[in-house]
């Protein structure tokens, strides 16, 4: 237990040992208690627990999870394809164009390129036409 | 034929004459007054009834003394089924006695502007030590009376009542650190008050 300092001590003492007394109690004051006590109004409800209401704490989970699983399935059902429609179009002619503005040859240097091994320099329509070594690659013809 | 309980066979005792030496816990005494045993209940009445009497006198008036240590009883019967086994029953208690004194010191304050009249005592000399001892029981009383609600209730259950801080903080739904530094102010505010009057610790 904490040591009081010694000033705290004798007020502590003081108030103890000067406490005003407390009036007794009336002598019917436990009756009169005991018979409140026993009156069946008090009595119920003493003994008789309110029925909490802990049945909405599930209701409100289950409504809840309920919502969630109708939104979620109304939202699938009724997904908009609008949306992937216009990817497909958007890619097509993305596609469409990058081909559209090149020549049969570049179109075809662009996919060998994807073949070039490491090291090795890039080859360009001739040097497949004519069947000969690798020459350097010219800025006009090359892709990277 | 029914089964018959513990606490029915201790009613039939208890009936003809409370043992004030009954040595069955609160808890356990709390047990059967679920079960509808009122003798129970009385036992709890002899065994606190001092102490809320005590408080209830500290931290209200003597008017209505009787009529405010009904109220805690007849409260702590109503509120049992809701009382935690966990806790100290003095503890509980002692919270329902706080909460009728302050409901008690509002339900004044409502009435306060109807007091005409500050009932002064004058100051007179006290040559025996009887009387000594009087005086001091009204300076003591005078100083709880101007000290703050809260500083008062502290002093109450802390010097005069002896409760240990934590159940104090209990009590009072405090934290312990508040109930160091309103203790230390109150304790301060009594003993300023108690030099005024010309007492020397």
């Amino acid at each position: 237990m904490t040591q009081l300092p010694p000033d705290d001590q004798a007020l502590k003492q003081f108030l103890q040992q000067h406490r005003p007394p407390v009036p007794a109690a009336s002598p019917e004051l436990e009756e009169q208690i005991m018979q409140a006590v026993q009156d069946p109004a008090i009595k119920v409800q003493a003994q008789v627990r309110k029925p909490r209401r802990l049945w909405i704490v599930p209701s409100a989970i289950a409504a809840s999870l309920l919502v969630a699983f109708g939104s979620y399935r109304w939202a699938k059902v009724y997904q908009p394809t609008t949306d992937v429609e216009n990817l497909a179009a958007f890619l097509e002619n993305s596609w469409n164009g990058t081909l559209s503005n090149s020549t049969e040859t570049e179109t075809y240097l662009f996919l060998e390129t994807a073949f070039q091994r490491p090291g090795e320099g890039v080859r360009t329509a001739d040097s497949f036409t004519n069947n000969s070594e690798t020459v350097a690659p010219t800025p006009t013809n090359t892709f990277y | 034929m029914g089964e018959i309980n513990n606490c029915q066979v201790l009613d039939v005792a208890i009936a003809v004459s409370v043992n004030p030496l009954d040595n069955r816990s609160d808890r356990e005494l709390v047990q059967c007054c679920l079960q509808g045993d009122t003798a129970s209940f009385r036992l709890l009445y002899r065994r606190h009834q001092q102490r809320v009497r005590s408080m209830l006198y500290q931290l209200c008036d003597a008017t209505s003394l009787d009529d405010l240590v009904q109220e805690v009883f007849l409260r702590a019967w109503k509120g049992l089924p809701k009382f935690k086994q966990t806790a100290q029953f003095s503890t509980w208690l002692y919270r329902i006695t706080w909460n009728v004194a302050c409901d008690h010191r509002q339900a004044a304050a409502q009435n306060r502007n109807r007091l005409s009249v500050l009932t002064r005592t004058t100051s007179s000399h006290y040559d025996m030590p009887g009387l000594s001892h009087l005086h001091y029981q009204d300076l003591v009383q005078k100083g709880l009376a101007q000290l703050s609600f809260d500083h008062r209730t502290i002093l109450t259950l802390h010097d005069l009542e002896e409760v240990p801080q934590k159940e104090i903080a209990e009590i009072l739904s405090i934290p312990v650190g508040t109930v160091k530094s309103r203790l230390f102010h109150a304790r301060a505010a009594m003993r300023q008050f108690l030099q005024q009057q010309g007492v020397q610790l």
